[in-house]
């Protein structure tokens, strides 16, 4: 017994063990998870629906799909190819409309009969203004 | 080894917190004012109660400005947000000329551009509304307008805004004012980086002309093609000529005027020479290009891109050139 326990100390004395191998690799799983999840949700740019100012949604920009919403009557909103159009409004102007697909950063559509703004949010975040 | 694996683990964690942004004093709102999207960003220890400050003076000018459209000039209120905004596009009226004028307001009325159903007036009706402006030697006072004259501050309207702004900014680090076409970037960010400042693509209005780098600034851009409207195959752009009482026809497409936030009214002079020199068009641009107060990008109609803003960098997906 005496022995086992002289060996173990010396094993214990080595740079590393196994315990030490698997705490390693498992700091750095989790460090290139983290670091995966910043590039991805760095890549996910979503746009924002604003009605008088307020946020009603937050759609992502990777799924095509079409959006109504019952608080913004006429008006229907189409992602394709991670950009995002008002394809449909019920407003005079249709400045909106005309406006077309945004899909960077800052980028906005904004009707201002129906006071709805469509913002796009999260793919590159060093910009402070866009201006129109 | 488990003192090791503790001081492994503290540092990965310290490593992960410090990858977040840790700006928890930055207050951002927006909203809708000047028939546009507004968007307000401040930095700085009392950031919330001087962005709901700012929010507040926006809806309130906002309101001021828009009780032109259908207020005559002398049944106006008397207030110092009119009589600095005549005062000042006055002053630049004498410097820069009388394209601007801002007794138009039964001209615009009349063509309806930023209104759900504009139209194309016709020429008796035009001439009329030509009848009731004065020249640009403005009164100061609303109420010594005469009779028959309604005012149109669209020109300079968000610039003066800005201008107002501007003072209530004073305890914040840095700010972002965004009023859509114009914009007030103060204070400075930390660690000295520039302010970036987008301009849009003004042939596709998708995707950028190009990206500004500047210190604190009023920033202006003037275009025809966010409002505009369409009659019988024709289309009509938002800007008047004062003279013709009819749209203004130039080869420029996009003119951003650039000037620094420590000028007296910055904004609302960013504001008028943007417009002014989008209706002068491409055959005045050298000489306001020479000009070292201002900076300019202006694109035109052929793909061209001139500038003297040395902080300018053209988007590459745009299909734009410089020209000079």
């Amino acid at each position: 017994m005496k022995t086992v326990n002289i060996n173990m100390e010396t094993n214990n004395r080595k740079l590393l063990n196994v315990r030490d191998i698997l705490v390693i690799v498992l700091l750095l799983g989790l460090a290139l998870g983290v670091y995966l999840f910043r590039e991805a949700s760095n890549e996910a740019s979503y746009a924002v629906i604003t009605l008088d100012g307020t946020a009603a949604d937050r759609i992502p920009l990777q799924i095509n799909g079409t959006y109504e919403y019952p608080q913004i009557p006429g008006m229907v909103f189409t992602v394709s190819d991670g950009k995002i159009s008002v394809t449909e409004s019920g407003c005079g102007d249709k400045v909106c409309v005309r406006t077309g697909a945004v899909s960077h950063m800052g980028e906005a559509i904004i009707c201002v009969p129906n006071r709805v703004a469509v913002t796009v949010e999260g793919s590159e975040t060093d910009l402070d203004v866009v201006l129109r | 080894m488990k003192l090791r694996n503790i001081l492994c683990i503290l540092l990965s964690a310290a490593t992960m917190v410090s990858c977040r942004n840790g700006a928890d004093n930055i207050s951002r709102g927006q909203g809708f004012s000047f028939d546009t999207y507004t968007n307000v960003t401040v930095c700085g220890e009392n950031s919330s109660a001087i962005l709901g400050e700012v929010q507040d003076r926006l809806s309130e000018i906002s309101g001021d400005f828009s009780l032109c459209y259908d207020t005559a000039a002398n049944k106006l209120p008397e207030n110092d947000l009119y009589r600095l905004c005549i005062a000042e596009t006055k002053a630049l009226n004498r410097l820069y000329g009388d394209k601007i004028n801002i007794t138009c307001g039964s001209l615009t009325g009349l063509w309806g551009i930023s209104t759900e159903a504009p139209k194309v007036p016709g020429q008796a009706e035009i001439s009329e509304a030509l009848t009731n402006m004065t020249d640009t030697n403005y009164p100061g006072n609303t109420a010594d307008f005469p009779d028959g004259v309604k005012l149109d501050f669209g020109a300079v309207a968000k610039g003066c805004a800005c201008d107002v702004i501007y003072t209530l900014l004073t305890g914040a680090d840095y700010a972002v004012v965004s009023l859509s076409s114009t914009t007030l970037l103060y204070g400075s960010k930390p660690g000295g980086e520039k302010f970036r400042t987008a301009v849009t693509d003004p042939k596709s209005g998708e995707g950028y002309l190009g990206i500004i780098e500047t210190d604190a600034a009023f920033i202006s851009t003037s275009g025809g093609y966010e409002r505009f409207f369409e009659a019988d195959g024709q289309t009509y752009s938002h800007i008047l000529d004062m003279e013709t009482g009819m749209p203004v026809e130039t080869d420029l497409v996009s003119v951003t005027v650039i000037v620094p936030a420590d000028t007296p009214n910055g904004g609302i002079k960013s504001d008028f020479l943007s417009t002014l020199i989008y209706i002068e068009g491409t055959e005045n641009l050298e000489k306001w290009l020479s000009r070292e107060e201002i900076q300019i990008i202006a694109a035109d109609e052929n793909g061209f891109v001139y500038t003297n803003c040395g902080g300018f960098s053209l988007d590459e997906n745009s299909k734009y050139k410089y020209g000079n």
